[in-house]
């Protein structure tokens, strides 16, 4: 499994990017025995990730502050994170390409970085959504029978 | 594009850091404003804020992370690591990183060797689509022969297969430039040769086709050098006429100082001239090598069946016969590619020599993943700490295989520049004749080849104990002490591959070992004379000289002129030198027999023939056997005579009395006399120490008379040489136009002949000392280590009454054991590969007794010298403050 693992990691690495080949396969070899945290981690980030690209595919753009308000009050404040940890997130969105920011200033005239959804953003959101649906269902038919 | 994006963003962090801080900022007061509108105090709204946000630096850094490479900072500050951690243990670094260097180092060199002349084509336009054609004569096992003119022009006029064919015959003409005349080496050649091997002049031209149409061949073309040399770069030379041969030629071109040709010629031609295209009916005037270049599109296959049909036409049209009774010679013709021309004989040694390189390369890995091996056991201690620490087994990993890059890679600049510097000298070294017209440097080809040496190089001695140490460190790390460190499994790994170097080297050794073994007994082969004390040299006389009576009376007086110096003993002369000239297969006949090609004992109806003064046997030292030598009575008119040797007795006259028998060269013609046989004298090897003796045939200078004749003198002095001025001005004193040629002792025309198989010798040898050296450092570092690991116990032995020789003898028997495995393995490989040196290395043995134990003998030596300290060590360690340590 593990073994697997390694092989198609290394070769992503071959067909996206040539250059770095190399430096790929060497560090591919650690980053696969560590690679069980990562899954677990993906899985909340997965949904945070959700929330978001929610929150930006109903307006053109909003700040970080915008976001979390918006998460906040459309889940009755059931949902609550903390402030801060919407920012890794955002960034990490913005590297890989599903959302763009752009500084701009807010109605009180202040300065704030803003995001709005990309294309591919779009597409991931779909794909998450779907993904999420297929948790809620597998967590909702094991509570029917647990 | 993120990962460079972020390589990017990690440049520029002082930027980043202060976006990420306005945004994280603008949030918060963003919230501040929002609670103020709702009728908090400020001071109040900004505790809420801050408090809701989190920790702002915690966000912070993870959000630079996002936005940076992510490994990129630690991989930094683990190659800093590495490098701090190895020039901390300079005696694990220091000869890791050597070892490696000069594995990768031999390799590469080797490697150049291979690349410059195999795997690059040839410096010639289209160079892959030439090819060189011979005749051949299938049934005498000639394939490289010389074609005449007339079937030259045939193959050229009626080819479909060729864009263009040309040829050439090499030639010696005496330059008469300056004080002294010279002979030169010329090439007659087709004009079309020039463009096709890009042959630029840098003045002038090169010839037109008109000029190879008889009449018409009066003009020359230099070379750079001999321009240089002998016209003093004279730009004003074209259109002057130079005399060769005591003829005058117009220069019409000097060609440029990179023009480089070679067709398997001992040396690059001094002048070109036209060569005269004019079919003679006979077909026997010429000795033609042929090039062509294939028409694009057009496989060597098809071109060699369709010359297959013309050589057959040819055949049938021209009655080709071999011999004086019209026997099928087999005849044919051979397309083969240049490249496979010039380098064929290169093939099997270089590749002989990059195995023999890769196995030091491998023994060099071998020897490093030992010693990271060592390094990382005595390291187990800290390996365990980090993981109590909190250290993840991929951090871990990361470190060790970020020492063995480091390692790496430090091996692989040091190996590149040792490759650089010995493919040099390899080149300069070298016999090889294409070694002076093909340059050898290092390109992509050869750099890439280091580096991936590098690379395999890392992942054997890397990963691998990498992986190893981390698995067994984590299972240590909840233990404490140092008991845990001597662990049996390392041991014996480390002792395997001990075994397995040793293994190597021993092969390695054999090989060696056979080969000088070899070219030992190569040189003390019998030839049937003796050359030490001989002088040579070589005079061709000019047209001038036209009858054979003159040349005879020259040669006679030279050799009169010539004994009457002090120093001179004895003096002969011969149109061949045996085992340094080319033999050659002159058919002849017998007189009442029909011509075969093989008489009894399958020796061939085939002779050598040499012209001689009476005195060459004795000068030589070649034994008479039956009957007398030639004598002053044996002249030009009297009855013809030949002296044989034992071979051509034994192949066709065997249990006949051989004196009184006729025969003569070629076939039996009306107006040819047949010769009598008036004695016979000892085989000679005359095509050097590996070939076959053929029947030899010996006439009286004065009845064969010959224009061009080699001296042999026997001198009475130690160094021979010394005769030679004496002798250039008794030449001169007959006549002062005809020059001196290659005047050289026997023994260094000889030596040229073994060049190739010395150069061979002296390499493998080298690698085979050096492999033996990589061993015996691998030997001492584990016998070495097992003495620091079994400190302790050594100690209670002697404290528990053991004598300072038993423990001597405990670290030796180990060294011993070790050793002996890998000399019984090697050997077992070592028969096992026999086959491979086998076609390289002359008249090898199934057992070579010699090599085997000397092989068996130096090894164990080698061991004791490895093992001596690490035993005195072991024998200096004092039992009293063992106990108090434990």
């Amino acid at each position: 499994m593990r073994c697997a693992r390694f092989m198609t990691s290394c070769l992503l690495v071959i067909r996206k990017v040539d250059t770095h080949t190399l430096l790929g396969l060497l560090f591919a070899i650690p980053r696969c025995l560590g690679v069980k945290n990562a899954m677990a981690k993906n899985d909340l980030q997965g949904s945070l990730d959700l929330l978001v690209l929610k929150t930006l595919s109903q307006r053109t753009k909003l700040h970080g502050y915008g976001i979390v308000q918006h998460i906040q009050r459309a889940s009755h404040e059931l949902l609550e994170v903390e402030e801060g940890s919407i920012y890794p997130a955002l960034h990490r969105m913005e590297q890989s390409g599903w959302i763009a920011s752009e500084w701009g200033m807010t109605e009180t005239n202040r300065k704030a970085k803003y995001y709005r959804l990309t294309r591919a953003g779009q597409k991931q959101l779909q794909a998450a959504k779907q993904n999420f649906e297929q948790l809620v269902k597998g967590i909702r038919s094991i509570l029917r029978y647990a | 594009m993120s990962l460079i994006r972020r390589i990017l963003n990690s440049q520029r962090r002082k930027k980043l850091d202060v976006e990420i801080q306005a945004e994280l900022q603008s949030h918060i007061e963003m919230a501040v404003e929002d609670g103020v509108r709702r009728g908090m105090s400020e001071q109040e709204a900004r505790r809420e804020a801050i408090l809701r946000f989190g920790n702002t630096g915690t966000v912070h850094e993870s959000v630079a992370d996002e936005d940076m490479f992510l490994s990129l900072n630690s991989i930094c500050s683990d190659v800093v690591y590495a490098f701090r951690q190895l020039r901390r243990t300079p005696a694990f670094s220091l000869p890791a990183v050597l070892t490696l260097a000069i594995g990768i180092g031999a390799s590469t060199a080797v490697f150049s060797l291979v690349q410059a002349f195999l795997l690059r084509p040839l410096p010639y336009p289209d160079a892959s689509r030439l090819v060189v054609i011979w005749e051949q004569l299938r049934v005498l096992g000639i394939d490289r022969f010389p074609a005449p003119v007339g079937d030259f022009v045939d193959y050229k006029n009626e080819n479909r297969v060729f864009d263009d064919m040309g040829a050439v015959e090499d030639a010696h003409f005496v330059l008469r430039a300056g004080d002294y005349p010279v002979r030169i080496f010329a090439v007659r050649t087709t004009a079309n040769i020039f463009p096709m091997m890009g042959l630029r002049p840098a003045l002038g031209r090169t010839f037109s086709a008109s000029e190879n149409q008889p009449g018409h061949e009066n003009v020359v073309v230099l070379s750079n050098v001999i321009w240089q040399e002998r016209f003093g770069s004279d730009h004003t030379i074209l259109g002057k006429d130079i005399v060769l041969d005591g003829k005058n030629y117009q220069v019409v071109g000097v060609l440029a100082h990179n023009a480089r040709f070679s067709l398997g010629y001992p040396q690059t031609p001094d002048i070109w001239v036209p060569l005269p295209l004019v079919a003679d009916p006979a077909r026997n005037t010429g000795q033609l090598q042929m090039v062509a270049r294939l028409r694009a599109g057009v496989l060597l296959d098809q071109a060699q069946l369709q010359m297959d049909i013309l050589a057959a036409r040819l055949e049938r049209e021209y009655h080709i016969q071999m011999g004086p009774h019209g026997e099928d010679p087999g005849y044919g013709v051979r397309l083969v590619p240049l490249h496979q021309e010039l380098s064929g004989n290169l093939r099997e040694p270089l590749l002989l020599m990059l195995g023999a390189a890769a196995l030091i390369f491998l023994i060099a890995c071998v020897n490093i993943a030992n010693l990271m091996l060592s390094h990382g056991v005595s390291r187990e201690g800290e390996f365990a700490i980090r993981i109590s620490l909190g250290a993840g087994r991929v951090r871990l990993v990361r470190l060790v295989v970020t020492e063995a890059i480091v390692i790496a890679f430090a091996g692989m600049t040091l190996g590149t520049g040792i490759a650089w510097a010995a493919s040099a000298l390899l080149v300069n070294l070298s016999p090889y004749e294409m070694a002076r017209f093909l340059a050898v440097s290092l390109d992509a080809k050869v750099l890439g080849y280091a580096a991936g040496l590098g690379l395999i190089a890392m992942m054997l001695f890397g990963f691998m104990p990498g992986l190893l140490i981390v698995r067994r460190a984590r299972s240590v790390a909840g233990r404490t002490g140092h008991q845990v460190l001597s662990e049996r499994r390392s041991r014996s790994l480390r002792s395997i591959l001990v075994v397995v170097e040793t293994a190597l080297s021993v092969t390695l050794l054999l090989g060696a070992g056979m080969l000088i073994h070899s070219f030992l007994r190569l040189q003390y082969v019998p030839l049937g004379f003796e050359p030490h004390g001989i002088l040579t040299a070589q005079m061709n006389l000019p047209p001038s000289y036209s009858t054979g009576t003159a040349q005879s009376q020259f040669y006679e007086r030279v050799l009169e002129q010539v004994r009457s110096i002090a120093a001179v003993k004895d003096v002969a002369a011969t149109t061949l030198l045996p085992a340094s000239d080319r033999l050659l297969h002159d058919p002849f006949s017998i007189e009442g027999r029909a011509w075969q090609p093989f008489g009894a004992a399958r020796v061939p109806q085939f002779a050598n023939h040499q012209a001689v003064s009476p005195d060459y046997f004795r000068v030589m030292g070649i034994a008479v056997q039956q009957g007398r030598v030639f004598s002053a009575q044996d002249k030009d008119g009297s009855q013809p005579v030949v002296m044989v040797n034992e071979t051509l007795v034994r192949g066709f006259w065997p249990g006949e009395r051989p004196i009184g028998k006729h025969l003569v060269l070629g076939a039996p013609r009306p107006g040819i006399p047949w010769q009598t046989v008036v004695g016979v004298v000892a085989d000679v090897r005359s095509g050097g120490a590996t070939a076959e003796t053929l029947p030899e045939i010996y006439t009286p200078m004065t009845q064969t008379p010959s224009a061009a004749m080699a001296l042999v003198l026997d001198t009475k002095v130690n160094d021979p040489a010394r005769v030679a001025n004496d002798l250039r001005d008794a030449v001169r004193a007959i006549d002062h136009g005809i020059p001196l040629e290659r005047m050289a002792t026997y023994e260094e025309l000889l030596g040229t002949q073994f060049a190739a198989r010395r150069y061979q010798m002296f390499l493998l040898a080298a690698f085979a000392g050096l492999a033996l050296l990589l061993a015996a450092v691998g030997l001492y570092g584990v016998v070495s280590y097992a003495v620091t690991q079994r400190k302790g116990e050594i100690g209670l032995r002697m404290a528990l009454g053991a004598s300072l020789q038993d423990v001597t003898a405990m670290v030796l028997k180990q060294a011993f054991l070790l050793a002996g495995s890998g000399l019984g393995i090697g050997m077992a490989m070592s028969l096992l590969t026999r086959q491979i040196l086998a076609n390289e290395i002359f008249g090898i043995q199934f057992l070579d007794v010699p090599v085997y134990l000397g092989v068996i003998l130096l090894v164990p030596t080698v061991a004791l010298a490895a093992a001596a300290f690490p035993a005195r060590r072991a024998a200096s360690i004092d039992p009293m403050q063992t106990l108090r340590m434990e």
